[in-house]
């Protein structure tokens, strides 16, 4: 397989200067992509060629197959990197790069496709000795083909709309009576909201837990995995918290899993960077959820404790290398935490917060990494994921990477649009989750009505800083800068030298 | 005393003689220090033409003075319950519409769902009655605060 010399990432936001940082050290020419609904965005500073994508929607942009393989053709662009969400998990975009003769850095079209069918992709699984969770997915839906299953299931079970998605149409049934009053149910919700009544069921289990292996192949047939992470917590489902290790698995269920994720991965004959989820019981039995053929938003966390580059790796396997290193070559250290900073509302939904972010500074210290797709004056805007960026630390322990989470997130103003760092904040600080008691209903069961009430000198604060023009005064008078509270941002009182620049043009003769 | 808007709550401040409140000046960051009995700390401020952003500690305040806000934020919450109206909380896109106009609906129903930035939420019935939809087609944006609907009692 020929050396990659040129990439486009077919993506934007913090993924692509991810990746973009990596590409660069390697000493690959980065192409990035500039779209009419995304002008003069921070990923672009971090490319060394901005190719323009036509097209004022996301389907006719960063979605459009045709467009962007011919952008690659045109360019001579030796492979494509696609980042994760957009066309990353779509079978025809690396198919007609394929098709192109151009390298699609992640699996290909066909493991692409097989795990994108989730009735596929479990019997595969089955067929791999992975454990599965027991359930029915069949043609037949008569109520007494249905009752059968579910008595062969056992209790709970769970109902699931088959085009379901976000909770509709689904029921938890705990004992064998209460079925058929359920199915009825869950059909009709199920058709109302989705035109089709037909149902899956599946085991349900009581407060289980997301965990996930990272796995890694290359071209020669080699698998391993690299470690777990813990991703529990979440929020519309989505994930909002990760870690690793999981400070649930011990040794032993680690090396069941692993060796689970790698038989998974095997499977498929699997290439470059994928993700076996799992979900796990209370009483530690795992089972097969899906593989997530793409490099994923967490993926720092498995790069902090192992020390390694996860993007560095997909390149080298994408142009026929060999896995750089064997599985009792893989070691971990520490403990790292994610937190994905959401310009959202928990006090509202969690809805997306739009608009411009008038001040807006990372901290910075040596156990911290962050992943950001913004700068000041980034605006927040409808089209796109409301992901700020992805504060990243690592501790000796649990307790010491949860303690410099808390000082980076008490450290990293963001103004302009409401953050969800003040319910990360809360997350870290309860009992609960310092426990390790990380379950999928962890907000639902401990935070759900969540407020930020500002205790009483934080009121004083706000008073004082919103009626009372003494405050800059005051601070003139000792400083010397009058008004300074006033402006619109207070980037613009930092002291720069560009900011004394007037009517500077550089290659102009002034 | 003041009367102030933290995050769409409002706050009856009193100043404290005990409680002096100590603002230094600017640090070269943008951040500044402040002492207030036991808290203290490194705000950031930023201010707009309805408000001031206040960034302390990880959290994120938005202040407004009470009287604008009354008329605005608190005013619509009640004409929207009385009235049944259903208004958009935020800029996106109508995904899905699950009532027909004219369609008799139940307090607590979905009317239609929401989409922006790949996440769904669904908009209720406010009360009882028949729904008039405000000619919406599913793809169509909205900007917060549009009415989408409204519900008229029985």
């Amino acid at each position: 397989m020929p050396k990659i010399s040129s990439v486009l990432i077919a993506n934007r936001g913090e993924i692509c200067i991810r990746i973009a940082k990596t590409l660069k050290r390697l000493g690959i020419k980065v192409y990035g992509l500039e779209s009419a609904l995304d002008v003069g965005a921070a990923h672009l500073l971090h490319v060394d060629v901005a190719i323009t994508l036509t097209g004022d929607t996301v389907q006719k942009s960063y979605l459009d197959i045709d467009q962007i393989v011919g952008l690659c053709k045109k360019h001579g662009i030796d492979a494509v990197h696609p980042g994760y969400g957009f066309l990353s998990e779509n079978e025809d975009f690396a198919q007609a790069l394929a098709d192109a003769g151009i390298i699609f850095i992640g699996p290909g079209a066909e493991a692409i496709r097989r795990m994108g069918s989730k009735a596929e992709a479990k019997e595969i699984m089955i067929a791999a000795k992975v454990p599965t969770l027991p359930g029915y997915q069949g043609v037949e839906q008569s109520d007494e083909v249905l009752q059968a299953e579910a008595a062969k299931i056992g209790f709970p079970l769970l109902i699931k709309a088959s085009a379901g998605g976000g909770g509709k149409g689904m029921r938890i049934v705990s004992v064998l009576d209460q079925f058929a009053g359920a199915l009825k149910a869950a059909r009709s919700e199920a058709m109302k909201s989705f035109g089709d009544d037909r149902v899956i069921l599946e085991k349900y289990l009581v407060n289980p837990r997301h965990i996930e292996f990272q796995i890694f192949g290359d071209s020669k047939g080699n698998v391993i995995h690299l470690g777990e992470r813990e991703c529990s917590i979440q929020r519309r489902h989505q994930k909002i918290i990760e870690e690793s290790p999981s400070p649930f698995i011990d040794d032993n269920l680690r090396t069941l899993m692993g060796k689970a994720a790698v038989d998974c991965g095997k499977a498929l004959n699997y290439l470059n960077a994928g993700t076996v989820e799992f979900i796990v019981s209370e009483d530690r039995q795992f089972y097969f959820l899906e593989v997530n053929t793409r490099l994923q938003v967490e993926h720092p966390i498995t790069e902090m404790v192992t020390g390694l580059d996860l993007v560095e790796w997909q390149i080298r396997v994408a142009q026929g290398e060999q896995l750089p290193l064997k599985q009792n070559q893989v070691s971990s250290r520490g403990h790292a935490i994610e937190c994905r900073l959401y310009a959202e509302d928990p006090e509202n939904s969690f809805l997306p917060s739009i608009g411009k972010l008038l001040y807006y500074m990372e901290p910075t210290a040596p156990f911290l990494r962050i992943d950001s797709g913004v700068n000041e004056h980034s605006e927040i805007g409808i089209y796109f994921d409301p992901m700020i960026a992805k504060v990243i630390v690592s501790g000796f322990d649990r307790a010491e990477a949860i303690s410099r989470m808390i000082w980076a997130l008490e450290n990293y103003p963001v103004l302009g649009v409401k953050t969800n760092a003040a319910f990360l904040l809360a997350v870290l600080r309860h009992e609960a989750f310092r426990a390790g008691a990380t379950q999928t209903h962890f907000i639902q069961d401990h935070l759900k009505n969540w407020k930020d009430t500002p205790g009483e000198e934080v009121q004083l604060l706000c008073a004082q800083i919103l009626n009372n023009k003494a405050i800059s005064a005051e601070s003139a008078r000792t400083s010397g800068q009058a008004g300074m509270m006033h402006h619109n941002s207070l980037s613009s009182m930092r002291p720069t030298p560009w900011n004394n620049l007037s009517g500077f043009r550089i290659g102009a003769s002034s | 005393m003041s009367k102030i808007r933290i995050n769409l709550e409002e706050y009856e401040v009193k100043m404290q003689p005990a409680k002096p409140l100590k603002i230094r000046p600017v640090l070269a960051d943008g951040a500044v220090p402040f002492e207030c009995g036991n808290s203290f700390g490194h705000f950031f401020s930023a201010r707009t033409r309805e408000g001031v952003w206040i960034y302390f500690k990880g959290h994120t305040y938005f202040v407004e003075p009470v009287k604008k806000a009354a008329a605005q934020g608190s005013g619509t919450d009640v004409d929207q319950a009385h009235s049944g109206e259903i208004i958009s909380p935020m800029p996106g896109k109508i995904f899905r519409l699950l009532v027909k106009d004219g369609q008799s609906v139940k307090k607590g129903e979905d009317i239609l769902i929401l989409e922006a930035m790949k996440m769904e939420h669904a908009l209720q019935a406010t009360r009882d009655g028949k729904v008039k939809l405000e000619n919406l087609q599913e793809g169509q944006l909205v900007q917060v605060g549009n009415k989408l609907a409204s519900i008229i009692a029985d």
